[in-house]
């Protein structure tokens, strides 16, 4: 079933002008904090190709890569498990929540568990899963889903996040200031944090040469999810495999200057061993991702680090909100990737690019990110009307006697449309030909000679 | 045939190109370099929202850290392993004699350093770690923080709300 278009759900989103204009404002903030912090280091183009390089390795060599990680980690005391697809990853977490008798489950930032559906399924078992990243909270609060990979409440005013917690934790009513608002949140999920039988993460990163997990946050949610309860999850897709330490310097660089524009992030915590007393578990996760390296046209998309850099430079993204794209990551790494899921369904997103390139000038890992949406785009076709025009166009630029015939009556042509109503497209009008065309003018040029 | 098994056949039957592990010697000669790093270190520690004072030899740590966050009872005064000037980072060891929440619970964390024990960048992070692995580590810069209601800096979202650097001679 094919989602709907991008652009129809856009064409909603635009109707509130004032927000868009804030959105794109708040975005291309993101982006100049970005752009500041990469030109304070000359060698940040050397780092982007060594990125690109390093995970061009690793997602070539995953398999002795994995079981590199796997023999290490096992050796530092943690539990690994493997899971093939979304349900095996439901299933081995759920299990081990029953198994501990976990009721208060907390969670940190984990794009895999949006892919997986993680939090629902545990709730059908029973298990309340707390997101505890702040805009990841506000976001499960409302019901609503992530509109932005890093920033997920991206999309939220301040007001509304007052009125949330409002009811939610009984903060005073018309306060919406931000730090009255996090301390307020602060010190509700501190509750949850000190009460959960069970902390999970994602990672960042894992490390092949010493089994190692990296996981990096400014909050410190997910360091203190798994500094108290006596058992802590790691799950992640296999893609976060890098080779070793040295490779952890490359990107850890990178990281936190394009996501948000900062020289890193507060915390970049490496788990290897359990505390004392407590489980250690990892999941390693495909879901998809032997298929995408497994496709000559996309695996460059293992690269992805989900920064969200490519999101807030996108000048589509940027004035159409993360919930018009179908996909679950939106933006232009999010519309390869929901190809790579399901193109029939996320074909619609494919329209959502101006081929610009800024994102792949942008993603510190150098993912041409661009070229594969106009990839894809020769594969599925968009709309019936374009391939009108497409055919149409083709046959008249097919032969000269044919091109020449077609100048000579456009301007009537057109002339005649405009008449009628029929314009280029919305908001753009058909422009008015010029008495003498330009090929005459350069033909009485070249006689002047 | 286990999900390993089936994960890693897949991942075989692949075959994607296979690509060559870069040299990161050039790379690692490039990184930006300070002329004097410690007061590099400092000024990224400020950047990030921290405090760094001075630690005269024969001086309390708990006594200065007092002084510093004077209206907070909560702190944990910690040895920090070494810092990295590009980004304020100082690299703390699973801690020997209390839990790992005593970095994050507490208002205010302060973490003693010595001033030749900072490197430059990250890179020279890592080549100092090594590959051995000792259970857990972290770098932290600055105090915890958020942006995620309308990109409004707050600090103190969940870990210490405040951060300083004691730096030894």
């Amino acid at each position: 079933m094919s989602e709907p278009k991008h652009a129809a759900a856009a064409a909603a989103y635009l109707k509130d002008t004032a927000k868009v204009d804030w959105q794109d404002e708040t975005l291309w903030l993101v982006r100049g904090k970005r752009d500041r912090l990469s030109k304070e280091l000359p060698e940040w183009e050397q780092l982007r190709e060594a990125a690109s390089q390093i995970k061009l390795y690793s997602n070539s060599h995953l398999p002795e890569l994995l079981e590199q990680f796997e023999q290490k980690a096992v050796a530092n005391g943690a539990i690994v498990h493997w899971a093939k697809d979304a349900e095996e990853y439901r299933q081995i977490i759920g299990g081990l929540l029953q198994d501990h008798g976990v009721r208060l489950f907390v969670k940190s930032k984990s794009m895999l568990s949006e892919e997986c559906g993680l939090v629902p399924y545990l709730k059908s078992l029973g298990i309340d899963a707390v997101e505890t990243d702040l805009g990841e909270r506000i976001i499960q609060l409302m019901g609503l889903k992530p509109s932005h990979i890093v920033l997920p409440a991206v999309h939220i005013k301040r007001e509304e996040v007052g009125r949330l917690f409002e009811r939610e934790m009984g903060t005073e009513p018309g306060n919406s200031d931000p730090t009255y608002l996090t301390h307020a949140a602060r010190r509700n999920l501190r509750e949850y944090f000190l009460h959960a039988d069970a902390g999970m993460t994602g990672a960042n990163f894992a490390v092949a040469s010493t089994g190692e997990v990296v996981v990096c946050t400014n909050e410190g949610n997910a360091d203190m999810g798994t500094s108290l309860p006596k058992l802590q999850i790691a799950a992640f897709g296999i893609d976060k495999l890098v080779p070793d330490r040295e490779s952890l310097g490359v990107f850890t660089r990178l990281l936190a200057r394009t996501a948000t524009g900062q020289p890193v992030t507060t915390y970049t915590t490496h788990y290897s061993a359990p505390r004392p007393g407590s489980e250690f578990h990892i999941v390693l996760v495909d879901n998809g991702r032997s298929r995408i390296l497994a496709d000559r046209e996309h695996f460059r998309l293992l690269n992805c680090l989900r920064c969200g850099g490519c999101m807030n430079t996108c000048p589509v993204y940027r004035r159409s909100g993360g919930y018009s794209y179908s996909y679950f990551i939106p933006g232009p790494v999010g519309i390869n990737l929901g190809m790579t899921a399901d193109p029939k369904r996320h074909q619609g997103n494919l329209s959502a690019c101006s081929l610009c390139h800024s994102c792949n000038d942008v993603c510190p890992v150098k993912m041409d990110l661009a070229d594969q949406i106009y990839s894809w785009r020769q594969h599925y076709h968009a709309s019936p009307a374009k391939k009108v025009l497409s055919d149409g166009m083709r046959a008249v630029m097919g032969g000269p006697g044919r091109f020449h015939a077609a100048l000579a009556a456009a301007p009537g042509l057109v002339k005649a449309m405009k008449a009628c109503g029929i314009q280029w497209g919305s908001g753009r009008e058909f422009p008015d030909f010029a008495p003498v065309k330009q090929q005459k003018k350069i033909d009485s040029l070249d006689h002047e000679q | 045939m286990s999900s390993k098994d089936e994960i890693l056949r897949n991942l075989r039957a692949a075959a994607p190109q296979e690509f060559p592990k870069p040299d990161l010697t050039a790379l690692k000669a490039a990184a930006i370099r300070y002329d004097d790093v410690p007061a590099q270190f400092c000024k990224a520690v400020t950047a990030s929202g921290g405090k760094v004072a001075v630690l005269e030899s024969g001086q309390d740590p708990l006594a200065l850290a007092k002084t510093l966050f004077p209206d907070t009872d909560s702190l944990t005064v910690t040895e920090g392993v070494f810092g990295v000037a590009e980004n304020g980072c100082v690299f703390l060891e699973e801690p020997k004699d209390r839990p790992r929440a005593d970095y994050f619970l507490p208002e205010a964390l302060v973490m003693i350093l010595s001033k030749d024990a900072i490197v430059a960048n990250m890179h020279e992070a890592y080549d100092r770690l090594g590959e051995n692995v000792t259970g857990y580590g972290i770098f932290i810069s600055g105090p915890s923080k958020t942006a995620d209601i309308e990109q409004a800096l707050v600090f103190g979202a969940h870990g210490a709300r405040e951060v300083a650097v004691l730096l030894k001679p």
